[in-house]
């Protein structure tokens, strides 16, 4: 083995005690905060309110980060494993839909998901697949001061094409090159997203990654004011079982 | 009462999760690693079963496998299972033991891990 890898196999497994060791105490933060905010230690007075609701935030920017982390790691070093199930995109949407309702409705935004006539069924592993439509989301979200969020499914011949579009300040075409690799954030926007509590510049990388351990390819289409939208195929249930 | 054994090591969770299980009127029962979990599960009868993987002395996955073959007034009861993984293979591993739901500690609120509890025992 070269120097390189056997540095790059020792970051890993650091990365991956780190991120164990570190998520336990993140979770006592996180549900403590939790537990004060919905009142299980009697009222919380009002001047209080704003802290706690700043370090839930906090805690949970960081487990979001650990959890960056440790995907990362596990898919460097070749230990994700990708299942393959037949899935009900429209209903995974459906409960995507509850929980990122809730962040775009804070900032004022529409979010709208087009009811779908019919269901599309894929062949995927649910919990990587809700991790980058989480991912897409959150980033829509993000980078969104006002107008809408859509979140579309068809199905286009062999594949299922699923869209997460937006009206934020939209992407230069030298970023959409660089977007889905690792740590890259848009530069001009660097003070921006860090003032915004956003993390990184893992988030699309990772959901490449996924993406393409799924059989499926991701892209961006974008311009600058408009606003964004990225999307990703996958095969669809049926031909899979041709192949 | 519906009464909980919770087998979890780190002390701050456990502190934490019976706080929270005490208040939403759970009875509970908590044992520190595997080996005692064990113990409590052949004398003793619960509604559910709160269960870490890594555990000191016997592991999760093994607590699990014993309890299904066994006789014990809680073979066949609810088993969440409890851990900081959430790695598809140990889920998919956990449930093939007979666990009901599978639960990842960092990505749920005490609010959430007591509605998860609830609906296995409806
Ligand atoms: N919908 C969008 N509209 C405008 N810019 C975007 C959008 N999505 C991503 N970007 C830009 O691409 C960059 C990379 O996104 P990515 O999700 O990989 O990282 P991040 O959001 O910065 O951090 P995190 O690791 O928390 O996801 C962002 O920093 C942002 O500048
Ligand atoms: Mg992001």
């Amino acid at each position: 083995m070269d120097k390189q890898k056997k540095f790059s196999k020792l970051k890993n497994e650091f990365l991956d005690i780190a991120a164990h060791d570190l998520r336990t105490p993140m979770s006592a933060i996180k549900g403590y905060v939790d537990m004060m905010l919905s009142g299980d230690f009697g009222n919380v007075p009002d001047k209080l309110k704003m802290p706690l609701s700043e370090i839930a935030i906090a805690s949970n920017r960081m487990i979001k980060l650990i959890n960056e982390f440790l995907t990362i790691s596990r898919i460097e070093q070749g230990k994700i494993t990708i299942i393959s199930k037949k899935i009900n995109l429209t209903s995974m949407i459906k409960s995507i839909t509850k929980q990122m309702g809730i962040l775009a409705e804070k900032k004022n935004l529409r979010f709208c998901v087009p009811k779908l006539s019919k269901d599309v069924w894929v062949m995927t592993d649910p919990d990587k697949i809700y991790q980058v439509i989480v991912n897409l989301l959150d980033n829509a979200i993000t980078y969104t001061d006002k107008g809408s969020v859509t979140l579309t499914v068809k199905s286009d011949k062999n594949v299922a094409v699923l869209s997460v579009s937006d009206t934020g300040r939209g992407i230069s075409e030298k970023d959409q090159k660089e977007l889905f690799n690792k740590y890259h954030q848009v530069s001009k926007n660097k003070k921006i997203n860090n003032g915004k509590g956003s993390g990184l510049g893992l988030g699309l990388y990772i959901s490449r990654l996924i993406i393409e351990k799924c059989k499926g390819k991701i892209w961006v289409e974008s311009q600058i004011g408009k606003g964004s939208k990225f999307s990703f195929t996958l095969p669809l249930a049926d031909n899979y079982r041709k192949e | 009462m519906a009464k909980v054994l919770m087998i979890e090591d780190d002390e701050l969770l456990v502190k934490m999760y019976s706080t929270k299980l005490s208040m939403e009127g759970f009875e509970v029962d908590k044992v520190l690693d595997g080996q005692e979990a064990l113990e409590k599960l052949e004398k003793n009868d619960y509604d559910i079963i709160l269960l870490d993987l890594m555990l000191p002395k016997v592991d999760g996955f093994e607590v699990l496998e014993k309890l299904r073959v066994s006789s014990w007034p809680t073979a066949k009861k609810p088993v969440v299972v409890f851990s900081n993984l959430g790695q598809q293979t140990d889920i998919d591993r956990a449930k093939k033991l007979g666990a009901n739901d599978y639960l990842v500690k960092a990505n749920l609120t005490p609010n959430e891990v007591v509605e998860k509890l609830r609906e296995q025992m409806k």
